[in-house]
């Protein structure tokens, strides 16, 4: 059709389960083989999953795009990592291998990465389920030849998700626990308060994903040391597609008041300065 | 006799003519493009888009849906561009395709409509108004204007005289009688109705004893709905000679034939859009094939052919 703008690629397939792995009590990874879905992703962008074929659950769960899976070099696939939290997540984790999916996807807008200038550190933080989409960010990361600094947070050691991954690829995450079991006692966002404390001056973006309160404190923190945070955002979805207005979040506008934008279309990820908590 | 060739899906809707019966509802396919990446709109009967009005609506906070037994509530609060940015940002986009481009639009008052039609009657590509009068009155303390057969005449008989495009009214379910609602509408220079818009409804989170959704109350909508909408396009049917568009809960070809036979002869496919995004094109494909295996050769046959004895 010749018009630029429409030609965003998303697909609406039925996709059979590959795997379903349990990483921990109550936290799954579900592989997807999909060339066309996982070729047009990029990080920070989710698929929505339509887990029950009758109408409970009706509407179709969100779920970012936790890693690529490859062969040969070529995209074949995706995984995500998901939590149960309700019927919708329950059902998911019976999935077995062969059983069938509709997924549509990719949605959304990821974290912007065009503007990363050589020099500057990108710092991923991710906390809890958070850590989903992150995954996925260090490894084109590592594509563009930079060097993220990983933060990684949870409640527990047990609960601490996808640390085998990150340094399966070469990071060290710096880890916290808030029971102390695993890494230092407390939040993610303390630690990362201490790292910005001693590297004063430094050049960096923030990449967070995570519960809300600890995205805000990512917000300050990014602003009183001067930097930019990218945050993703969770809001309840229906299509996915922009079409319904149903999963806005406050946004500040350029000059004053604010404004609702879609957390699937606008985001899932915005520019922690412009979010209104 | 002729099954071999393709039996005919078109319809007219009293001025409005559809290549099928097959319409995504307001407020669930945007304004058309947020779904092109899925599929050729140019192939289903129309579009008709997101509640449109004189201003750009910010709508209310959220959380603005929240999911129900085989439904959802919403409370979007006609959230919308503004109809000077639709005419200037999407029409020009939405031309490109052959299908039937319906603007919904509201207002708070009589005037609000009036300006609405007037500006939308200039503007280019445009097939059809759908008037949702499901909207509070704020010069009537709030009424809803389609709740009162009276208020219902007026609005729509100032919207009539100011345009020459086909006219839908979208009637609500929230009111005693809806007969005496579209028979107003009908009066007052309708050329179709559609029916039926959301049904009011609230739910309550008991572990955190708050409200699902911020606004507190919202609109229902999707296959729980459905059962309500057939039993209200039929009833309506018997009483008025305008045709009528079914809306609520449609999710299946079968659901489709059902409102047909009920005396609907158009359908909307709302919610469904949300958790089948590809549906709409799917039940155009759908519906042909239920035909041509019947041996029906128009779809107008279906409608009003349920069996009564
Ligand atoms: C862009 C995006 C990406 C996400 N990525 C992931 C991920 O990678 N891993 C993961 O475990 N979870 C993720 N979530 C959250 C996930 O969508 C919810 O946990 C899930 O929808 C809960 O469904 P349920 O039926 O189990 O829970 P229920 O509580 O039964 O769900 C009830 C309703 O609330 C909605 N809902 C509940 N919690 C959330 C939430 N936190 N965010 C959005 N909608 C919610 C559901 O869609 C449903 O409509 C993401 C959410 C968004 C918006
Ligand atoms: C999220 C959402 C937004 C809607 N917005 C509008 C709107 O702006 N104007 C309107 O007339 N109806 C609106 N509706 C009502 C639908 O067009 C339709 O009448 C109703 O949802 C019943 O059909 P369904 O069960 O197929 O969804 C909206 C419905 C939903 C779910
Ligand atoms: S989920 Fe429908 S607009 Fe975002």
């Amino acid at each position: 059709m010749g018009f630029q703008l429409l030609e965003k690629k998303i697909y609406h397939l039925s996709l059979s389960v590959q795997k379903q792995k349990s990483v921990a009590p109550g936290y799954w990874v579900l592989s997807l083989q999909s060339p066309q879905i996982s070729s047009a992703a990029a990080p920070g962008q989710f698929v929505l999953l339509k887990i029950d074929k009758n109408f409970d659950p009706l509407l179709p769960r969100a779920m970012s795009i936790h890693s690529i899976i490859r062969a040969d070099n070529y995209r074949i696939g995706f995984t995500i990592l998901y939590k149960v939290v309700g019927k919708g997540t329950r059902l998911l984790s019976e999935k077995r291998s062969g059983e069938s999916l509709a997924v549509l996807g990719p949605l959304g807008t990821g974290f912007k990465l065009s503007h990363i200038a050589s020099g500057y550190e990108p710092i991923i933080v991710g906390g809890g389920i958070g850590i989903a989409p992150l995954l996925f960010l260090a490894q084109e990361l590592m594509e563009r030849s930079y060097t993220p600094t990983v933060f990684l947070g949870a409640n527990s050691q047990e609960e601490l998700l996808a640390l085998d991954e990150f340094e399966s690829l070469g990071f060290t995450p710096k880890v916290s626990t808030e029971d102390g079991s695993k890494g230092v006692k407390g939040m993610v966002t303390d630690l990362l308060g201490s790292y910005l404390e001693d590297s004063k001056g430094l050049q960096a973006e923030i990449f967070a994903c995570g519960p809300a309160p600890m995205l805000e404190k990512a917000a300050s923190l990014a602003k009183s040391y001067k930097l930019n945070s990218q945050l993703s955002l969770e809001q309840r979805m229906a299509c996915g597609l922009g079409a319904c207005l149903g999963c806005v979040v406050k946004i500040k506008n350029k000059n004053s008041g604010h404004s609702y934008q879609r957390v699937c279309t606008e985001g899932p990820v915005f520019n922690g300065e412009d979010i209104i908590w | 006799m002729v099954a071999s060739s393709s039996p005919s899906l078109s319809v007219e809707l009293n001025g409005l003519k559809l290549k099928n019966p097959i319409i995504a509802a307001s407020g669930t396919f945007g304004y058309g493009l947020e779904y092109a990446p899925l599929g050729d709109l140019g192939k289903l009967g129309g579009i008709v888009t997101k509640g449109l009005s004189m201003w750009e609506e910010k709508g209310n906070p959220p959380p603005r849906i929240c999911e129900t037994p085989a439904g959802m509530l919403n409370s979007i609060g006609l959230d919308n561009i503004g109809i000077e940015n639709f005419i200037t940002e999407k029409l020009p986009q939405l031309i490109r395709y052959d299908t039937a481009f319906i603007v919904n639009i509201w207002g708070r008052e009589t005037d609000d409509y009036i300006k609405a039609a007037e500006r939308l009657d200039e503007a280019k590509g445009i097939a059809a108004l759908e008037v949702n009068i499901s909207c509070p009155n704020i010069k009537k303390g709030g009424i809803t204007f389609g709740t009162d057969p009276s208020v219902t005449f007026k609005l729509v008989q100032a919207v009539r005289k100011r345009t020459a495009l086909p006219l839908l009214v979208k009637l609500t379910p929230n009111v005693t009688d809806i007969i005496l609602i579209a028979r107003s509408a009908e009066d007052a220079g309708a050329n179709a109705l559609s029916l039926i818009n959301t049904l009011l409804g609230m739910e309550i989170d008991v572990s955190t004893r708050r409200p699902s959704l911020a606004n507190i109350t919202g609109g229902l909508s999707g296959p729980a709905i459905r059962p309500v909408a057939l039993q209200m396009v039929y009833q309506t049917a018997k009483k008025v000679n305008i045709p009528l568009v079914g809306v609520g809960g449609i999710s299946s070809v079968a659901d489709v034939i059902k409102f047909m036979l009920a005396g609907a002869s158009a359908v909307q496919i709302g919610t469904a859009n949300f958790f089948d995004p590809t549906i709409c094109w799917r039940l155009v494909d759908e519906l042909e094939e239920y035909l041509r295996n019947d041996n029906i050769s128009d779809v107008n046959q279906l409608v009003g052919a349920m069996r009564e004895e």
